[in-house]
């Protein structure tokens, strides 16, 4: 049958249109993540939070990474707002350990310059600032790739040494170890809705534990989730990832600042005896 | 084309970045906890004992008649050391009053006179927990169930696949090994044992009457369930027990009762399919069920020094056929109604034999087989206002094929008084036993059996309180009850006939109070106590009936510790008690009271092994539970688990 043109192009246009909207709209398999890079930033402040001293160092526009001194301007990287869809979609990927801050001997004088005291090397948030980071140190940019990584929690003691670029406190010994770091909490049992026990496994005797990598945003929105170790039991496992996703948490931080973060959270299903 | 394009698109999208590898903080746990979903029919307001696996491995006992000894308003009586005939009693009721089920099969033997169930035989392998229903059951359970309702529930897999291995040894040459299997997914669940028991064991007629002669024991179970669940609202099962036992008797309490060769073989198979459908969002639950019991019994009697011209083999055959279809409508939160319908059809056929020095004397009887069905159909209410006010309200007609129909019904109900948290609760119902396939049918040298013979029936009511103190961590509880029984058979020697006969004459009264107490002081330690009055009476003569102590105690400290090992103090006391004379049937003699104190200890030395031991009979006390037969005195034992 002949088909006019105009016609055709309007269904192919239709089609791909609708190809395209349900491939990115449909509700990817939990394992499917989309990660793009992200940069941490580093600010060169003072713990304590002097705001009056912030807008000196970090410029009039707080999206714009601090400046240290010694460096040339560094280049502004570009901040991505990843598209947050809860749950197993685009993923920001976060840089888990913000690099050092070498001694800010270049900072004013205000500022404690105490390479040991590692505390006031910390980045300090900038006055009200909830976006994610972005990460220059040392007039470098950073992708998280080098350092940060594996350097041990030991807080920023390195700092004298500027090149080190030593990790502060982003140990795995839990919350509030090495130096302010903290990583992200779920809110309250209150504030986050009630997990239900799916009925038909409440019904079957099925218990267990599934253990979810949870991808946390610096807003403490849930970006990704996935199965790190089954229950057993599918609907277990299912019930588990779809509430946690929808959960509020608290966002990793250091030292104040809040930033992205994977955490593994442990969701046990358990069955008492009625009585 | 456009698809493949489209899906290229996408793929070029999705360029993974790499993750770079973090130190992962894992959180505390997020625990979700739910009540185990109870089935309607297990009455929250009747007086329910319920043991649990946990119990019975703190204890160690391998037989569910230890385990039940412990429980208020309950009378465990065996005839000689392990693997003899033992009987309940519940609350006062005769042992024949009980009805004895595994995950709803019907396990009392039909071939026996009495229809009663002999505990000898069953094992604690591959159970989850024991519900122990007070008072009449007949309006769930059909026929039997006059003192009350003993289920056992199997064990049901889940989890990673385990196999543990276990090996016990001790007094008296006992030995048990067994191999246990279970595990379970989203699609099939599994548990699995198979345990092997043997002992020399002690006399069964008592020692101190200068018996000697060691009647031993072995027993093979073969306990499976298996579970299939398809789909997110259907659910197969299959449970599969099987018990092969062997236990040497003594032919006679007393003196002279020892009999070297007098022995008892048994062979039961429990079979059940049951298949059960959720639908209409879970309103209306189908359960659909086939069960099968099967015994094989044989004893037999050689002849020997002292009983050189006596032998005797007697056979019993029993089979029990049942269809069960119950349906349960969720219909509202305050409201659940049940509905059901019973197919039961008994069947037993037996042989005796008996030769003597004089053959005068000899007896050869054959029972043919003889069968009778049973319809039962059932119809409960309950009605639940929050935790508050619990109404259940059942009717039942069983119409058996010989006596007609009977009727019987039973209202619970259960009412918290929140502001002291103390609850009320109460029940009142009917219940009736079936004569037995003997008593209808038998026809043999010295038994005649009676076709017109009616149901015996009963009434039972109780009260009770119960009170939760110091959070929950103090329960206390009293109940009073009362059961009148009417219409019992009775046997009496028929001047007509020369013949032992059957009528239904008898009338007897129970009454009595259970109390229990429990108390947990602190996280790992668990304390608790139960005393039961029990006030018998055969209306006809006024007499007590036998076997039945006026007062039991039991106390029971259990206390877990380096949260590894678990160590387990009972202590049991059984009242004075009637029994028949030795010499004289028509005389009845007191037994003495009674202490046994059993000690229980076991360690987990990693999660792959664990050690046990135990002493029984701690004082080594002296006693009797039937006259004339033995009880074992102090006794230990120990083994190992070894699991993967």
């Amino acid at each position: 049958m002949f088909i006019p043109h105009e016609t055709f192009s309007l269904w192919l246009f239709l089609s791909v249109g609708i190809h395209v909207a349900t491939l990115a709209l449909w509700p990817l398999p939990s394992s499917w993540t989309v990660e793009q890079p992200s940069y941490v930033v580093v600010d060169l402040r003072p713990a304590g939070g002097r705001t009056a001293d912030t807008s000196i160092i970090a410029g009039k526009n707080l999206d714009t990474p601090p400046a240290l001194v010694n460096q040339t301007a560094p280049s502004q990287p570009a901040m991505h707002k990843p598209a947050i869809s809860p749950a197993k979609r685009n993923v920001v990927k976060k840089a888990s350990k913000s690099s050092v801050i070498p001694a800010p001997t270049p900072l004013p004088t205000e500022l404690s310059t105490k390479p040991e005291n590692s505390s006031e090397q910390v980045a300090v948030p900038a006055q009200g600032s909830t976006h994610e980071f972005d990460g220059t140190i040392n007039g470098e940019r950073t992708d998280g790739t080098e350092a940060a990584s594996n350097k041990p929690a030991g807080g920023l003691g390195g700092a004298s040494d500027s090149d080190n670029n030593g990790i502060p406190g982003s140990g795995t010994g839990g919350p509030g170890t090495g130096q302010g770091m903290l990583r992200a909490t779920p809110l309250a049992y209150g504030e986050n809705p009630p997990m239900p026990y799916p009925h038909s496994a409440r019904r079957r005797g099925w218990e267990g534990e599934v253990l979810l990598r949870v991808d946390v945003s610096a807003k403490g929105n849930v970006i990704a989730a996935h199965i790190e170790t089954s229950s057993g039991y599918g609907i277990l496992d299912d019930t588990a990832l779809k509430n946690v996703s929808t959960w509020r948490f608290r966002p990793a931080s250091i030292n104040g600042t809040p930033k992205a973060d994977t955490v593994l959270v442990p969701v046990h299903f358990q069955l008492h005896s009625p009585q | 084309m456009v698809k493949i394009l489209s899906l290229a698109l996408v793929g070029v999208l999705m360029q993974p970045f790499a993750v770079f590898a973090t130190d992962l903080t894992t959180l505390e746990p997020v625990v979700i906890t739910a009540t185990k979903i109870e089935t309607p029919l297990r009455e929250v307001a009747s007086s329910v004992t319920v043991i649990t696996r946990q119990e019975i491995e703190n204890k160690q006992t391998n037989s569910v008649e230890e385990v039940l000894r412990s429980v208020p308003g309950l009378d465990v009586v065996r005839q000689g050391g392990l693997g003899q005939q033992t009987s309940i009693f519940l609350r006062g009721g005769n042992s024949t009053h009980t009805l004895v089920l595994v995950d709803g099969i019907e396990i009392n033997d039909p071939s026996n006179p009495g229809r009663s169930f002999d505990f000898a035989s069953l094992a604690t392998d591959n159970i989850e927990r024991i519900e122990i229903v007070r008072g009449p059951g007949s309006t769930l359970y059909g026929s039997d169930a006059l003192g009350g309702v003993i289920n056992i529930i199997t064990r049901k897999g889940s989890g990673k696949p385990r196999v543990s291995l276990t090996a016990e040894g001790g007094s008296f040459a006992t030995h048990q090994e067994k191999l246990s299997v279970s595990g379970g997914n989203d699609l099939l669940n599994y548990s699995m044992v198979a345990s092997f028991l043997e002992s020399d064991g002690i006399s069964a007629a008592a020692a101190r009457y200068g018996n000697s002669e060691k009647d031993g024991y072995d027993r093979t179970t073969v306990a499976t369930r298996l579970g299939l669940t398809p789909t997110d609202n259907f659910d197969i099962d299959f449970i599969l027990r099987y018990v092969d036992s062997e236990a040497d008797l003594d032919t006679f309490a007393g003196p002279y009762g020892d009999d070297p060769n007098n022995t008892f073989d048994s062979e039961a198979l429990y079979l059940r399919a049951q298949a059960r459908l959720m639908l209409l969002n879970d309103i209306w639950e189908q359960k659909l069920g086939f069960s099968l019991t099967d015994y094989d019994r044989e004893n037999r009697d050689e002849t020997d020094a002292s009983h050189p011209g006596d032998s005797s083999l007697t056979t019993y055959d029993s089979r029990l056929y049942k269809i069960d279809w119950q349906h349960n409508l969720y219909l509202h939160p305050t409201n659940t109604l049940t509905v059901g319908v019973e197919y039961e059809k008994e069947q037993a056929q037996g042989s005796s034999e008996y030769v003597y020095a004089d053959p005068s004397w000899n007896t050869n009887d054959a029972f043919e087989k003889k069968s009778a069905e049973t319809n039962g159909y059932y119809i409960q209410d309950q009605i639940k206002l929050w935790q508050d006010f619990i109404t259940t309200l059942g009717v039942r007609v069983d119409d058996h094929q010989t006596f007609g129909s009977r009727l019987t019904y039973r209202i619970t109900s259960s009412y918290l008084f929140r502001p002291t948290g103390t609850r009320i609760k109460g029940t009142y119902g009917t219940a009736f036993k079936a004569p037995t396939l003997a008593q209808l049918f038998e026809n043999s040298t010295y038994v005649l059996g009676n076709p017109d013979l009616t149901p015996e029936k009963s009434r039972g009511w109780d009260i009770g309180l119960e009170q939760s103190l110091w959070e929950d961590r103090i329960t206390l509880g009293a109940t009073y009850f009362e059961n009148h029984f009417e219409d019992l058979i009775n046997t009496f020697f028929s001047l007509d006939s020369f013949k032992y006969e059957y009528e239904n004459v008898d009338e007897a009264q129970t009454k009595g109070i259970e109390v229990t107490a429990s108390v947990r002081p602190i996280e790992d330690l668990t304390l608790s106590a139960s005393y039961t009055y029990t006030d018998t009476e055969n209306r006809a003569t006024g007499a007590q009936l036998l076997r039945r102590p006026h007062h039991k105690y039991n106390f029971n400290a259990n206390y877990r510790f380096l949260n590894a090992g678990n160590i387990n103090l009972d202590v049991l006391y059984v009242g004075e008690r009637e029994d028949l004379d030795l010499y004289d049937w028509s005389k009845t003699t007191s037994l003495g009271a009674y202490t046994v104190v059993n000690l229980a200890v076991s360690y987990e030395i990693n999660k792959h092994l664990r050690l046990h031991g135990r002493v029984e009979n701690l004082f080594d006390e002296d006693y009797e539970e039937v006259n004339g037969f033995g009880t074992p005195g102090i006794a230990g034992y120990a083994g190992a688990t070894l699991t993967f």
